[in-house]
């Protein structure tokens, strides 16, 4: 099935290390994986997804998305494929961090990423950005260009904490731009069922949040840290592994409504695709 | 530790669409869907079907369009004329007028020149009957001073037999009878 404009699923958090980009490259992953046409946006100048997807080459290449949004370059130009032919990327590089001070002058700078992928939103099916862990303008441009936010959560206090930031922030967005976000998905990540700090996040998340928070965690383990190292998605190098069957089961919370098409036989995609 | 978590909950969480209200006239997807196959049902129908048939109204009012636009140019077409044919008549009439005045003018003209023409003739008849008076009054005059001056002699002596009627023919009485019968009918 294809829609009418790519559905732009955003991994956000403003504090580090909580899983956004290994789980976001998993996620869209798995979702051109499943036969969906996925655009990665690689935010964060440190270019950790686009190292992910093993394309660090791409990080010296003369245009980018700086390029793309100040001076106005086609962003189809900036594109480039990567070991699954349904899965794109837009990568990222150092001079991302110098796209502040230029961004800050130009008309509507809130709104350019969302301009920028309405060029090619009618190419895919989902775009999903992975943005930085800081509060800055292309962070806000992130938001505002995003149609759900995805949330991943470290299960202990700190992280708590943080989600309450990152929750009024979102909700002075909202007022400040008097539009309404759309869905938020809140999920835990790096979760261990035995200890207790985890469960008591999770209770005080699902109380606290019960509209955005998701059934699914996915679970502490080595494999997708060991799969980011080799360059490859953990469905390539660890098909059968739990943490694979828990992005999977975000795949399909995130998008229960939109996946009854979806594919059956996931597990032979994954093995050939 | 729990209690920790329930004192760090954010105090304002975005609504998000979840809470964006319900528009009234929002539709549903099977109202879209309805309308979607609805136009696949048209689309259907009028396949090979002429344009007559399947866009009569719309033909029809573009006729009757076209038909009313051009009554209407016509029409004003007309009417203009009918204008412009009753100023062009008004226009002559005023012509006629102005042309009949001037013909009076002219007439009156004429008859004005004609009379200072027989009023020229009788000054100068009368100037020439004046000058005509004046030389008589004058000859008369210089006649009775010679007839002062003349020695007290018997009148019937000095003058000869044949003459004595000539001064009676030269009394003022005939002389002014002379001048009259030339001045003419005048």
């Amino acid at each position: 099935m294809t829609t009418a404009s790519a559905k732009k699923q955003l991994f956000l958090n403003y504090k580090g290390g909580t899983g956004k980009t290994s789980i976001s490259s998993a996620y869209g992953y798995c979702l051109a994986v499943m036969g969906k046409r996925v655009l990665m946006v690689d935010l964060d100048a440190q270019a950790h997804l686009t190292t992910c997807l093993d394309q660090e080459g791409a990080r010296r290449q003369d245009k980018s998305l700086y390029s793309v949004m100040v001076k106005g370059d086609n962003v189809a130009d900036i594109i480039i494929p990567t070991s699954l032919p349904l899965l794109k990327l837009i990568p990222s590089s150092l001079s991302l961090s110098a796209l502040e001070v230029p961004l800050f002058k130009m008309h509507l700078r809130e709104f350019r990423l969302r301009q920028v992928l309405k060029d090619v939103e009618k190419d895919y099916d989902f775009i999903i950005i992975d943005s930085a862990p800081s509060i800055n303008l292309l962070g806000l441009n992130a938001i505002l260009a995003s149609d759900e936010i995805l949330i991943p959560l470290l299960a202990d206090f700190l992280s708590f904490h943080g989600l309450k930031i990152l929750m009024e922030t979102l909700a002075s967005i909202e007022t400040d731009f008097r539009f309404y976000l759309g869905k938020i998905h809140i999920f835990l990540n790096r979760f261990n069922p035995q200890y207790p700090i985890c469960g008591e996040c999770k209770e005080a998340v699902h109380k606290f949040y019960p509209e955005y928070a998701l059934q699914t965690v996915i679970n502490e383990s080595h494999e997708i840290i060991d799969a980011s190292s080799m360059g490859q998605s953990v469905f390539e190098a660890y098909p059968d592994s739990a943490v694979a069957a828990d992005i999977k089961n975000l795949v399909y919370e995130v998008n229960s409504k939109n996946f009854d098409d979806m594919v059956k036989n996931f597990g032979e995609l994954v093995k050939n695709p | 530790m729990k209690k920790k978590f329930e004192s760090n909950v954010a105090t304002e969480i975005p609504k998000t669409k979840l809470h964006e209200p319900e528009l009234p006239w929002k539709l549903t997807e099977e109202e879209v869907g309805q309308i979607g196959s609805k136009d696949d049902d048209f689309r259907a129908a009028i396949a090979g079907s002429s344009p007559l048939k399947t866009r009569a109204p719309f033909l029809i009012l573009l006729v009757m369009t076209i038909f009313g636009i051009t009554t209407y140019l016509i029409s004003s077409a007309v009417m203009e004329n009918e204008k412009m044919r009753t100023s062009v008549a008004k226009k002559n009439s005023e012509l006629s007028l102005v042309q009949m005045n001037l013909m009076k003018a002219v007439a009156e003209k004429e008859a004005v020149n004609k009379n200072s023409a027989q009023l020229e003739k009788k000054v100068s008849d009368l100037t020439a009957q004046k000058q005509l008076f004046a030389s008589v009054i004058e000859s008369l005059t210089k006649k009775g001073e010679d007839i002062d001056a003349a020695p007290a002699t018997p009148i019937l002596a000095m003058t000869p037999a044949g003459n004595t009627a000539a001064p009676a023919a030269q009394t003022p009485e005939t002389n002014a009878a002379a001048p009259a019968s030339q001045t003419g009918p005048n």
